[in-house]
């Protein structure tokens, strides 16, 4: 009877364990794909040799473009430049219509936060693949989670669900993860300085 | 072995799942995201997001048209500032709200004013073109007036209306007064004024473009300003003349016949004191200010327009005689040469109850007068309809309204503003696509009437002929680019739609806009019966307080017994002419900002409601001293009676309004700012009429308690 | 909070009295500026949001011996012993060690109010209601600053996200100074008629440095030794004495 009392202890202990690490984080992401998929190894390739900067470009003012507008893809996308039905999809529906793609942001930040690229790439000389990973070099664009309860996306939430490497850049992008670098920099912080 | 599920076992299983589950990020990363999801509602608004740019316009909202400057998030604008650097107004620098008012005019309406405050259903357009257009053949069969109140004068769409009266046979030309541009001498250089003297002009509020505020306090200009309350404007002034409200004319009289030492002249025979009688000034003061005239001339004189007749003419005779020659003001171009079109004229010559067609057009704005004045020019059954963006300010009188497109919306024409020397014509491009359905005025007019010739339907076109026109005659430049540069009419539109002003030549002259020119040039009565203005000042000249009494338009006032005056422990106030028993003197105030456009932005609650730096248009404010002898407190509810009727009140007390005087401000209802179906309430200028002395800022009054 | 540490620069603000008529420029700009919302259905003027507030004080005296003057009146900045900071439970309150502003975090916020007692200036307010514009006036909301939910303190901060900017205009270009011409709070660029100086205070070579040693400059209730960054100015006696004294207060009681 004590074995048997045990056990059942045991089995809830393994079904929550079982849930908790598995189940729910998998539940507590909502999934979807980018309306286009996009290859930025063919446009960071020798072929095409675009650098980062070519599309998400930071002005002299100081703003950060983000994901490029329409404007920036139209010049070379007038006519399909290959085959797959992505690219036709892209012309017939966005170029031609001249209509912005609604496309996911991995990174976006909630509307309390200021971030700004400038003083990082340019004074803190950081690479996009610190905090983005091989984005660039990928074949396609990964499906996009967005926290079902926070709302965030799952790159700002982070990955993994124990933080043993937290400067790894999908362990996330949140205060604590930006405090530490700033931390480890020696750099001023205070609540407005990443706040708005 | 019968596996029977007992309490003890689901309540271990739980036990088991509540130690596993502590042992698993899932709980903890749940409480985190919950703290999260409460700083983010779902229903907080968030600001929109897209590219930053920067777009030129022109600020349509008051007469000065200030170059603007528009930051725009993904095209729509998000704030506003002033293209050369410097200040704007409250009005301009939230200007970007407007198209989102509650009071937008979303279709046409009809509007019943037969019950306490009014109904309103909406229409379709036809309604109000038949009603327009059967109003025009009824006005025709019947000769009575089909009248224009346009609260832009001077704009292309301004010509077409006074184009279609002139093709009715009783057509009334009405431009609105502008303000500024009704009393100050347009065309002065004001670059070469040394002294402004102001009759009640807020100066150093909202008047004019915002530079002039800021010359007025580099004290590069010496004010002298002729207010009974100790407004802001007074406040920064050299000197400050609190004068009796009403007793303007006789003060600038006084100051003219020093400024020709008695000798014949406008003005003649009114000593200073005999004006001091009237005023509540010292003589020598009165005297003083004309030498100081003098002194640190050249001088210029301003007035608040409304103060009367025998005001307005004595105090143009004052520019006169300062050498602003009095030369009617010439308007920009006609968009079309030659076409006959009616002159402008005044409210005031109409016939009463002659009106049977009214439009008002408000697409370029409001402007403030008592209605009123305009009820009494109406014929039984008349028909009244607004053109305007917002069922606010003048157009909740009509019967119908139009809607019509708000600033940044729609192309907008600013004339020549009172304080530039040379013609001036700016675009007000839109920055924005019209969120509703809207009319085009010209097209509206076209609508109406089949007896206009020409080609033109739109404002636009209008608007580019006489563009063309300006081009054709090659004069004058686009900012720092001569009009004879543009290789056509066209190019020349495109760089005004940037927000440069075409700019002509400099006039020759000074030229002195004459207020009630109309009367004038006909010579006859004005309608109360009083002396036209040819005859007016010899008539004054005389030394006869009773003739005195026919210009200011009330009897003079008693002296306060001494021992009065120290009842109220606050001693004695200069030449102690004050009426402290009724009744009091109403005096109205009506600040740019709340009256230039009928709608200002919800968040003008930050002037009224938040703070109590602008007064509610229902606050009737009165010195301490008059609210105890009154027997009012502030914060009480009280009547105002005055010849127009009554209006429920709120009691205020402040020092800088004179004894015996009850302040009010025409303006929006701040209760009502920014709040969806709020209506307004009946304001001071919904029941205020002139007096004998056209007057309608300085009217006799009685507070009673409600 | 470690308000003892000397921040790098220390913004702050001259306003010349004699120089304000009172228009509310400032007020318009800095609401259009901060997203802050019109006055919520039952606001008044003590449970309004107005991180700019002109106050009307008067000399006392009565008509026509009476005197006015505007007091626009936003929060100071102290710098020592900041009043709001040491009473924050939540750590919401700093003073940001680069600028020298005193900040207001509303996520952190947790809605007490203590700050709002223990400011001298009364320059905090409470969100009595979740902000609401007409619809779809959303559309003219400023991206950089974000909009404040019910239940939480806001303030003035010297146009934070307009020196965000700045900074991040001067990293794009490699510097790590920002130009002070980049750097203008909404207020300052609104009034028509230049009363407010801005700039570091530490700066002695900037027309507020300048401007902050004149003879006639003076600060809010000085003698609470919060040192306050927002410097006033006036050549007229009355309006220097009414520092001395709780300027909001004074103004409400003094009007009906």
């Amino acid at each position: 009877m004590k074995n048997r009392a045990w056990l059942t202890f045991a089995v809830g202990l393994l079904a929550a364990l079982g849930g908790g690490w598995f189940a729910v984080p998998w539940a507590m992401y909502r999934r979807s794909e980018q309306p286009v998929q996009f290859s930025h190894r063919v446009h960071t390739s020798e072929a095409v040799g675009l650098s980062c900067q070519d599309c998400h470009a930071l002005s002299d003012g100081g703003k950060f473009g983000g994901i490029p507008r329409l404007e920036t893809c139209a010049p070379c996308h007038a006519e399909p430049q290959g085959k797959s039905a992505d690219e036709k999809r892209f012309i017939n529906e966005y170029v031609a219509k001249n209509r912005e793609v609604q496309w996911l942001v991995y990174a976006r930040q909630p509307e309390n936060v200021y971030f700004s690229h400038a003083p990082h790439i340019r004074l803190a000389g950081l690479k996009c693949e610190q905090c983005h990973g091989q984005h660039g070099t990928t074949d396609r664009l990964r499906t996009f989670e967005r926290n079902r309860i926070s709302t965030y996306p799952r790159d700002v939430e982070g990955y993994s669900l124990v933080r043993l490497q937290p400067s790894r850049w999908n362990e996330g992008m949140k205060m604590d993860d930006c405090s530490r670098c700033h931390h480890e920099r020696g750099v001023e912080e205070s609540c407005l300085t990443c706040h708005k | 072995m019968t596996m029977n599920v007992s309490r003890r076992d689901v309540l271990r299983f739980t036990a088991g799942g509540a130690v596993g589950a502590m042992m698993t990020p899932a709980p903890w990363k749940a409480l985190d995201d919950v703290a999260i999801w409460t700083q983010n509602w779902s229903w907080i608004p968030k600001p929109p997001k897209g590219p930053v740019t920067m777009r030129a316009t022109a600020c349509a909202l008051c007469p000065a048209g200030c170059p603007v400057q528009a930051r725009c998030i993904g095209g729509l604008p998000v704030s506003m500032h002033a293209a050369s650097g410097g200040g704007l107004c409250p009005l301009g620098l939230t200007g970007h709200h407007l198209p989102y008012h509650p009071a937008r005019v979303v279709r046409p309406l009809r509007l019943f004013h037969d019950g306490p405050g009014s109904r309103r259903i909406p229409v379709q357009i036809d309604a109000a073109v038949a009603a327009a257009a059967g109003a025009i053949r009824g006005a025709k069969a019947t000769s009575r007036t089909v009248a224009v109140i346009d609260m832009r004068p001077g704009r292309s769409v301004s010509w077409g209306w006074q184009r279609f009266l002139a093709t009715v046979p009783r057509g009334a030309y009405v431009p609105a007064p502008a303000r500024e541009g009704s009393r100050f001498p347009s065309g002065v250089d004001l670059d070469s004024i040394r002294t402004i003297v102001s009759f009640r002009a807020p100066l150093a509020e909202e008047w004019g473009p915002p530079q002039l505020q800021k010359r007025l306090l580099d004290r590069r200009v010496n004010l002298i300003q002729i207010e009974p309350t100790h407004s802001p404007t007074a406040a920064i002034a050299g000197r400050w003349l609190a004068a009796q409200p009403g007793s303007e004319a006789a003060l600038a009289m006084a100051i003219a016949s020093q400024l020709h030492e008695g000798t014949a002249g406008p003005g003649e025979g009114m000593t200073p004191e005999i004006a001091s009688a009237l005023t509540g000034i010292p003589a020598e003061t009165i005297a003083a200010t004309a030498r100081e005239i003098v002194q640190k001339g050249p001088a210029l004189v301003v007035a608040e327009e409304g103060l009367g007749r025998a005001a307005d003419a004595a105090i143009v005779e004052l520019n006169t005689l300062l050498g602003h020659s009095v030369v009617a003001q010439t308007d920009l171009l006609a968009p079309f040469a030659g076409e006959p079109i009616a002159p402008a004229t005044e409210l005031e010559v109409i016939e009463d109850s002659s009106i049977a067609l009214l439009l008002l057009d408000m697409s370029g704005g409001d402007a403030p007068f008592p209605w009123p004045l305009v009820r009494r020019k109406l014929a039984p059954k008349a028909i009244v309809i607004a053109l305007s963006p917002f069922l606010a300010g003048t157009a909740t009188h009509a019967d119908y309204i139009v809607p019509t497109l708000p600033y940044l919306e729609t192309l907008l024409e600013i004339p020549t503003p009172f304080d530039s020397t040379a013609a001036r014509l700016t675009i007000s491009a839109p920055l924005l696509p019209p969120r509703h359905a809207a009319v085009d005025p010209v097209k509206f007019l076209r609508a109406i009437t089949r007896d206009l010739p020409g080609q033109w339907t739109k404002s636009e076109e209008l608007m580019r002929a006489r563009v063309s026109r300006i081009h054709e005659r090659g004069e004058g430049n686009v900012g720092e680019k001569s009009v004879a540069d543009f290789a056509s009419a066209d190019e020349m539109w495109e760089g005004l739609l940037a927000g440069t002003p075409w700019t002509g030549a400099a006039a020759a002259q000074t030229r002195v806009s004459v207020p009630h020119q109309a009367t004038l040039s006909r010579g006859q009565a004005g309608p109360a019966g009083s002396a036209g203005w040819p005859s007016l000042l010899p008539a004054l000249s005389e030394k006869d307080r009773s003739l005195m009494t026919a210009v200011t338009g009330r009897p003079p006032r008693q002296k306060i017994a001494s021992s009065e005056q120290r009842a109220d422990g606050r001693g004695a106030i200069d030449g102690g002419v004050v009426a402290v028993n009724a009744p009091l003197t109403l005096v109205i105030r009506t600040p740019r900002d709340v009256t230039a456009s009928a709608a200002v932005s919800p968040v003008m609650t930050k002037l009224y409601r938040e703070s109590g730096l602008r007064r509610s248009p229902e606050v009737a404010v009165v010195n301490p001293a008059t609210a105890r002898q009154l027997g009012l407190a502030a914060g009480r509810r009280a009547k105002l009676l005055i010849e127009g009727g009554a209006l429920p009140v709120v009691i205020a007390t402040d020092h800088a309004v004179m004894p015996g005087v009850v302040e009010m401000t025409a303006g929006p209802d701040a209760i009502a700012l920014g709040e969806r179906g709020a209506r307004g309430r009946p304001g001071i200028l919904d029941v205020v009429t002139a007096d004998a002395s056209g007057s309608w800022r300085t009217v006799a009054a009685r507070l009673v308690e409600a | 909070m470690n308000t003892a540490h000397k921040p790098k620069a220390r913004y702050g603000m001259v306003i010349d009295l004699d120089r304000c008529n009172g228009c509310g420029g400032c007020a318009a700009a800095c609401a259009v500026e901060n997203n802050v919302p019109p006055a919520a259905p039952k606001a008044s003027d003590r449970t309004g949001l107005t991180w700019m507030r002109i106050y009307r004080a008067e000399n006392g005296r009565s008509f026509p011996e009476n005197r006015t003057a505007f007091f626009p009146i936003s929060c100071q900045h102290c710098g020592a012993h900041t009043p709001c900071v040491s009473v924050c439970p939540q750590n919401a309150v700093d003073i940001n060690p680069e600028t020298g502003v005193v900040s207001q975090i509303p996520p952190r916020c947790l809605g007490c109010r203590y700050c709002m007692t223990a400011c001298p200036f009364h320059a905090r307010y409470f969100n009595w209601s979740d902000p609401e514009w007409p619809r779809d006036m959303e559309n003219a909301l400023n991206p950089d600053v974000s909009v404040r939910m019910r239940g939480v303190v806001e303030k003035c901060n010297f146009c934070h996200s307009r020196w965000q900017a700045a900074v991040a205009k001067a990293a794009a270009n490699g510097k790590r100074e920002i130009d002070p011409a980049d750097y203008v709070p909404a207020c300052v660029e609104a009034c028509p008629t230049e009363a407010i100086a801005f700039g570091n205070l530490d700066d002695p070579r900037s027309e507020v440095s300048r401007q902050s040693r004149a003879p006639n400059a003076f600060r809010l209730l000085a003698k609470l030794g919060t040192d306050p960054k927002v410097y006033y100015r006036s050549d007229r006696d009355w309006v220097r004495r009414m520092g001395d004294t709780d300027v909001a207060y004074e103004s409400e009681a003094s009007r009906g």
